[in-house]
C-alpha cells in the first residue's frame, strides 16, 4: 500500500541507494536476510506486551512462519500466488515474492506466550514481556 | 452494489468528510479472453464497507478501515499508515455491468468484469458449399 507516488520507480531506487550508503557508512546491512525483501511493520507497547503488526494481504496462515528467540521476532512469508496464464497484465503492483523481517524488541519476551493472529490480511503478534522485563512500581515506605 | 452511491449521494459526501486519510491500494489488473480481473490489496478493510462503483467506463473501489490502535498510541516503529482505501480506474473495454462480481478474502478484493458479448472476438465457421 502506498500513497500516490509520482515516480515510484525512481523513489525506490533512491531508497535503495540511500540504504546502501547508510549501510556502508554504518557497516551493517539494512536487511539481514539477503535476497529477500523486507516487510513494513508497526510496533507499539502496552503495559505488559509488545505488539507487532504487518499488512500481509493474500497470505494464509500456512504460508507464514513466526519465531521468537529472546528479544528477537522473526517473520517470514512464502511466495504467494502465481500469475494467471493466458492473461495480459496491465498493472502488477501487488507483492508476490517471499518477504521476511527480523525485529529486535527493547526487552526480552515470554516466548511461550507469544500469540499471532491473521485477520483480513493483517498480522498482529502479541509478545508478552518477560517477567523480569516488566516495570515494577516500587512502594516507598516512610522511614523512622 | 454500484447503485448505492448513485442513489444516495448525500451519504457518500458525509462519509468522505469523516475520513482521516485515503490510501491507494496496490492492484493487479489483467485481461483474459472473456473478462478483466482486478485484484486489490485492501488489508484490514471492513468487508461490508467495500464499495465498487462502475459508471461510464470508470471503476471506483472504496473501503473503510477501522482504526486498529488507540488514537494516542505511542509507536516504537511506524513504517506504514492505516486509513481508508480509494482508487479509480478508467476501463477501455466494454463491460457487462450486470454481471460484475466481487469477492473479498484474506484482505484481497477480486473484481471480475465480464466483457460484453459483442466485444469478444468470435470465430465464424465457414461452410464449404
Amino acid at each position: 500500500m502506498v500513497f500516490q507516488c509520482l515516480n515510484p520507480v525512481r523513489s525506490n531506487r533512491i531508497d535503495r541507494e540511500m540504504n546502501r550508503l547508510l549501510s556502508s557508512f554504518f557497516g551493517e546491512t539494512p536487511q539481514r536476510s539477503s535476497g529477500r525483501r523486507s516487510m513494513a511493520v508497526n510496533v507499539w507497547e502496552k503495559d505488559d506486551a509488545w505488539l507487532v503488526e504487518a499488512e500481509l494481504p493474500g497470505v494464509k496462515p500456512e504460508n507464514l512462519e513466526i519465531s521468537v528467540i529472546d528479544d528477537e521476532l522473526a517473520i517470514s512469508v512464502e511466495p504467494r500466488g502465481s500469475e494467471e496464464e493466458d492473461a495480459t497484465y496491465y498493472r502488477r503492483e501487488r507483492r508476490r515474492g517471499a518477504v521476511s523481517r527480523t525485529i529486535q524488541l527493547p526487552t526480552a519476551v515470554d516466548a511461550e506466550r507469544v500469540e499471532a493472529t491473521l485477520v483480513l490480511g493483517v498480522l498482529t503478534v502479541t509478545l508478552p514481556k518477560s517477567e523480569t522485563a516488566r516495570r515494577h512500581r516500587i512502594q516507598v515506605h516512610p522511614g523512622n | 452494489m454500484s447503485e448505492r452511491c448513485r442513489t444516495n449521494p448525500q451519504s457518500r459526501e458525509s462519509e468522505l468528510q469523516g475520513c482521516r486519510c485515503h490510501y491507494q491500494p496496490n492492484v493487479d489488473i489483467y485481461e483474459q479472453a472473456d473478462e478483466l480481473v482486478i485484484l486489490a490489496d485492501l488489508p484490514g478493510a471492513s468487508p461490508d464497507s467495500i464499495e465498487i462503483d462502475y459508471e461510464e467506463n470508470e471503476l471506483s473501489l472504496k473501503a473503510r478501515v477501522d482504526p486498529r490502535q488507540e488514537a494516542d498510541t505511542d509507536f516504537l516503529v511506524r513504517e506504514y499508515g492505516v486509513g481508508d482505501y480509494h482508487r479509480r480506474f478508467r476501463i477501455g473495454e466494454a463491460v457487462d455491468t450486470e454481471r460484475i462480481t466481487a469477492s473479498y478474502t484474506d484482505g484481497v478484493l477480486t473484481v471480475h468484469l465480464p466483457k460484453v458479448q459483442a466485444a469478444k472476438p468470435r470465430r465464424v465457421a465457414v461452410h464449404s458449399g
